[in-house]
């Protein structure tokens, strides 16, 4: 990382040495092929999980329609989080000149590689239709943040790997002719790989300024990927993810769960490739300490993220922390906090902890945690959603995850094992060239400051309600009493004969009005209402007279709804026809035909005007000895024709000696762009004189323009109408990360070039 | 083994006709199916019918939306409606603007418009496009039953989420999902705060009879496997004046379903038309959890005045849910 070339001014034979001692695990040995052996059977075993559930779908996991994210989605966070380490490690301490982590650079950028390679894996595994991927940049929404989680992962993942490799160039031209143990086509990829290094000062400085402008570029990217991570969550509305201080809160994180797998890497390095000279115990002390402190900042986000909801106890918030605390994830919970956070963050307090063994074990714990802590993001959260979770089989409702998918998150570490593998017998994991600097070892390493008097805060929950029955009343008193009808409505009677066809009319305007409460009629099937609604065949409904009936269908009271509105006179009458087909001592009797006004007028009709803006006039007219006169004594009802159905305007209105009935104009009454409402009239009489009705187009109502409800360029709307910042800023940070990486490939090229100019003199 | 069968039925019947097929659509371009369809027309109601008694005819939804009979041999020439459906599907009605409002004094949790739903959108019993669900705000207060369907949200936060514009808001408020381009990713089922959308784990009922189906956006109709759905306020009945499929199944007097830009509600019992600002005045109407500022389309009347029998105990005495 510094511009300094130490080979030029390193001592050959230290050079030998340490080549030989860094290079002595690069070889494809009986062991390696055994466990990449071992490694792919597993890996065979899990697929074969992936292809089941490729072929029946998500069904095969423990998902449901309650938690819909499970353990994938748990998996992928942490595989993101985990290869943050790459960062930390090589960008941010890198670059404030930390020199004790030279020898643990390389591990932490293969980490990150293979985490953030296989985490993009891991997400195509939840999807549905992992076949649609494509549709991701087809038809990506800048406005989701799985767009940019996608893209920020990839770039990612290419930048790790550019951090992994561009150092290891020097190491790549020193292993020339020193690879003792490995096979000769790996000379020939190191040879390839090495691009004409020669070790000269400019190629030192032009590789110097490639790697640091990708330590500056990793930052941003780190940050981006991890924190559009958490808004996967921290977007929704639901309590337990609707936080602010989710993308610190995961980033913290990730350093603490990045930081364990990196001591577990470098403790296995250490004893099984023999580089106790290298990866020193200060390295494990030291990395104790860097644990020790991100640890802590994860558990002071720990603290805020449930303390603070904890403290106010919001409805639904205290569901989700009681669930947590003292609920069915308790157990969960707390031996993910204890033994995975506040427990090693004490341990590492201690000198003798921070040792190569002790330092491993703590983290063994700190990494189970960190993915148990994933599993307790993602899943209690959605089995407390804001409605009651009802109506579900029981296997529904609670998430267990199942063989299969277990299996394939196996598949997913398997597969981060056999890159690190891969990646650390193919090439040297400690850099040999930065290691032939004198006085290697650093003096001035990391303090971490640790503050072991934060007190602890207890969180008093209250307890859970008690549950008591609740006794419903209903209020039956006030329709105990009889139903009375208007004398001269009891007496009410149909003027035409109820024929075969009345009966048929009637059945079915029964069927669809009148069953659901009333049942099939003497199948003893009435809704349980209060007070019941009669059965037609009932003593109770057939006492009713013709008028009784037609009354109470039209107005209707209580529970029983009022008709007068939605049957015409003639369709009440095919009810009543209906009704009375159950009575075997029924007999109709008709409406004598000389006390009507009908036979009075022909061709009736009815003329609709507006007056004063504010009533609607409705004359109805009929001819008399051929002379068109105003008929008086009608009842009228006017409707507004609207899509689904005719809106009634006013009470039914009953004309005066002008034969003029009026309307008021309900306020506001909404008509089409030029205030136009289709009106409807008709007479309510229909047995007294037929159908007389009349639709009219009048200016009775205000204006309406419709507005579209997609019109707005809201903040998170359709892809034409997204943000423009966001429609900027995705162009433009993309573009910036690919000038940078030509950038790079320029530089490459250059001293590639330099090599071969070299070369050929 | 039956599924295959049944698949290789039609290819057989098709590939001789394929090129007196491909004469009829020069002569009448490419909607001329619809026309053919048209002759062999059976109407909606065929939607329910039993598809094994008619075996050389198949459903299709032709260019103007009607549900018809067509010969299984002419199935190819409909598949440009698929787009013009697609497209439709995006538009929505002009005009409109769908607003629904749900009486809870009147439900008595009968689920005949659970059923309704379901057998119109072709999903299993435990597959809700809507619930009705057994509430209670504290231990005080009284149990209702509260039917719940997709709020077709104003500011929805599933159409913000989705990857792909898969979930879309329609210009008429119509919240809509394309089920041939969702990926499954199920972010929109982790945004939505009604719990609304459901998620085709499994292979989905009818999907071997509802494979020569036109797939229509409008209806989530065939459902596909590894893709997301929920309730379209009925789109496709819309479409006819036709009310909601849940709407006009209720049996008591629910609900109500209209256009807030003509000021009028529906309801599906009675079909009786009232004006929807009123009857929210006069009922004191509200809507499902506006501290969210969702901006449903769906509103609520209080259950007051109920008329029947509730259960007498209070739902929290055997429910686990999150009513505490």
């Amino acid at each position: 990382m510094e511009s300094v070339n130490h080979y030029k001014t390193a001592d050959p034979g230290k050079i030998d040495r340490v080549a030989t001692d860094l290079l002595r695990s690069v070889r494809l040995n009986k062991s390696f092929l055994l466990w990449m052996t071992i490694l792919f059977v597993v890996l065979a075993i899990c697929l074969f999980g992936y292809t089941i559930q490729l072929r029946k779908g998500l069904g095969v996991t423990g998902l449901r329609d309650i938690t819909s994210w499970g353990m994938y989605i748990a998996n992928f966070v942490f595989f993101v989080a985990s290869s943050l380490i790459g960062m930390l490690i090589s960008s941010v301490l890198g670059l404030i000149g930390i020199k004790w982590i030279k020898p643990i650079v390389r591990i932490a950028e293969i980490i990150a590689v293979a985490f953030a390679a296989v985490a993009g894996l891991v997400i195509i595994s939840d999807m549905g239709r992992p076949d649609r991927l494509p549709n991701v940049f087809l038809h990506g929404r800048l406005q989701s943040p799985i767009l940019w989680d996608v893209t920020v992962v990839t770039v990612y993942f290419l930048v790790s790997l550019l951090l992994w490799f561009l150092p290891m160039i020097p190491d790549l031209a020193i292993a020339k002719g020193r690879l003792q143990h490995a096979p000769k086509w790996l000379g020939q990829v190191y040879e390839i790989l090495s691009f004409k290094w020669i070790h000269s000062d400019e190629q030192y400085s032009i590789l110097n300024k490639m790697v640091r402008t990708l330590m500056i570029l990793i930052v941003p990217l780190a940050f981006a990927i991890h924190t559009v991570t958490s808004w996967l969550f921290a977007v929704t509305l639901r309590p337990g993810w609707d936080s602010t201080i989710f993308g610190p809160y995961f980033i913290s994180g990730a350093f603490v769960a990045g930081s364990a797998a990196l001591i577990l890497a470098m403790f296995f390095y250490r004893n099984n490739f023999k580089l106790k000279d290298y990866l020193t115990e200060e390295h494990f002390n030291k990395m104790g300490q860097l644990l020790g402190l991100v640890a802590i900042v994860y558990f002071y986000f720990n603290l805020n993220e449930f303390l603070i909801p904890g403290y106010k106890l919001k409805k639904f918030d205290a569901l989700h922390i009681h669930n947590l605390f003292s609920g069915g994830h308790a157990l969960l919970f707390w031996s993910t906090q204890l033994l995975g956070l506040v427990i090693p963050i004490f341990m590492v307090f201690f000198k003798r902890m921070r040792k190569p063994l002790p330092l491993t074990i703590i983290a063994g714990f700190v990494l189970v945690g960190a993915w148990l802590k994933r599993y307790i993001i993602v899943v209690p959260t959605q089995e407390h959603p804001f409605l009651p979770v009802q109506n579900y089989p029981g296997e529904w409702i609670v998430y267990k995850p199942t063989l299969i998918e277990i299996g394939v998150t196996v598949a997913a570490f398997l597969l981060v094992i056999i890159i690190v593998t891969t990646l650390s017998k193919l090439f040297p994991v400690i850099p040999i060239a930065e290691h032939l600097e004198e006085g290697e070892e650093t003096k001035q390493g990391e303090e971490v400051r640790e503050d072991n008097s934060k007190k602890r805060k207890v969180i008093k929950i209250g307890k859970a309600l008690g549950i008591i029955a609740l006794m419903m009343i209903v209020p039956a008193v006030s329709y105990a009493q009889e139903w009375t009808v208007p004398p001269e409505k009891k007496a009410r009677l149909s003027d035409t004969m109820f024929t075969q066809e009345t009966l048929k009319q009637g059945t079915q305007i029964y069927q669809s009005y009148c069953k659901s409460c009333h049942g099939d009629p003497g199948k003893n099937n009435v809704t349980k209402l209060v007070p019941p609604p009669p059965d037609p065949v009932s003593a109770q409904t057939q006492q009713n007279t013709d008028g009784d009936l037609y009354f109470k269908i039209q107005e209707g009271r209580g529970p029983m709804p009022s008709f007068k509105n939605s049957l015409t006179s003639i369709e009440i009458w095919q009810v009543i026809c209906y009704i009375r087909s159950f009575n075997k001592n029924y007999e109709q009797q008709l409406a004598p035909k000389t006390s009507g006004t009908n036979l009075k007028y022909s061709q009736l009709k009815m003329d609709l005007s507006i007056y004063h803006d504010s009533l609607l006039l409705a004359a109805a007219t009929g001819l008399e000895n051929g002379i068109r006169v105003p008929v008086p004594a009608v009842s009228i009802q006017l409707f507004a024709i609207r899509y689904f159905g005719h809106m009634a305007l006013d009470e039914a209105k009953t004309t005066d000696v002008k034969g003029l009935a009026s309307f008021k104009i309900p306020e506001g009454l909404r008509g089409d762009s030029l205030g136009l409402v289709k009106l409807h009239a008709r007479f309510s009489d229909e047995d007294q004189f037929g159908v007389v009705e009349e639709d009219t187009v009048l200016a009775a109502g205000v204006p309406v323009h419709p507005v579209s409800l997609t019109a707005k360029r809201a903040m998170w709307n359709v892809v034409e109408k997204a943000p423009i910042w966001v429609l900027v800023a995705y162009p433009v940070g993309l573009l910036a990360v690919l000038a940078v990486l030509g950038f790079i490939m320029l530089q490459l090229r250059k001293i590639f070039y330099i090599g071969k100019k070299q070369e050929s003199k | 083994m039956e599924e295959e069968k049944i698949d290789q039925v039609p290819e057989k019947d098709e590939s001789p006709k394929e090129n007196s097929r491909r004469d009829f659509m020069k002569r009448f371009g490419l909607y001329g199916a619809a026309t053919v369809a048209g002759s062999a027309a059976l109407y909606m109601g065929a939607r329910f019918q039993n598809t094994k008694a008619d075996k050389d005819m198949v459903r299709v939804l032709t260019a103007d939306n009607k549900l018809v009979m067509v010969p299984r041999a002419e199935i190819e020439a409909a598949h440009p409606t698929v787009k013009g459906l697609l497209k439709k599907g995006r538009e929505g009605i002009a005009g409109k603007k769908w607003v629904m409002v749900v009486d809870l004094a009147k439900c008595r949790n009968a689920r005949k418009c659970v059923t309704a739903c379901q057998s119109a959108h072709h999903l299993r019993p435990h597959e809700y496009h809507m619930n009705t669900l057994a509430m209670q705000e504290s231990k005080d207060t009284a149990p209702y039953f509260m039917p719940k369907t997709c709020q077709h949200c104003d500011n929805p936060p599933c159409v913000a989420v989705c990857p792909v514009d898969a979930t879309y808001k329609r210009p008429d408020g119509i919240v809509l999902i394309d089920n041939e381009r969702c990926i499954g990713c199920r972010f929109c089922m982790a945004a939505c705060p009604y719990s609304a959308r459901m998620f085709h784990w499994q292979e989905p009922q009818n999907s071997v009879e509802d494979k020569e189906l036109t797939y229509n956006v409008e209806l989530n109709v065939p459902q596909k496997k590894g893709t997301i759905s929920k309730c379209l306020f009925s789109a496709d009945q819309l479409r006819e004046e036709k009310l909601p499929y849940c709407v006009s199944a209720c049996p008591n007097g629910v609900y109500y379903f209209g256009d807030e830009n003509e000021d009028a509600v529906t309801n599906g019992t009675t079909k009786e038309t009232v004006s929807f600002s009123e009857l929210l005045r006069k009922n004191a109407g509200y809507r499902l959890m506006p501290e969210l500022g969702t901006e449903p389309r769906v509103y609520y009347l209080p259950p007051k005045n109920r008329l029947f029998d509730f259960p007498e105990t209070s739902i929290f005495e055997d429910k686990h849910d999150n009513q505490v």
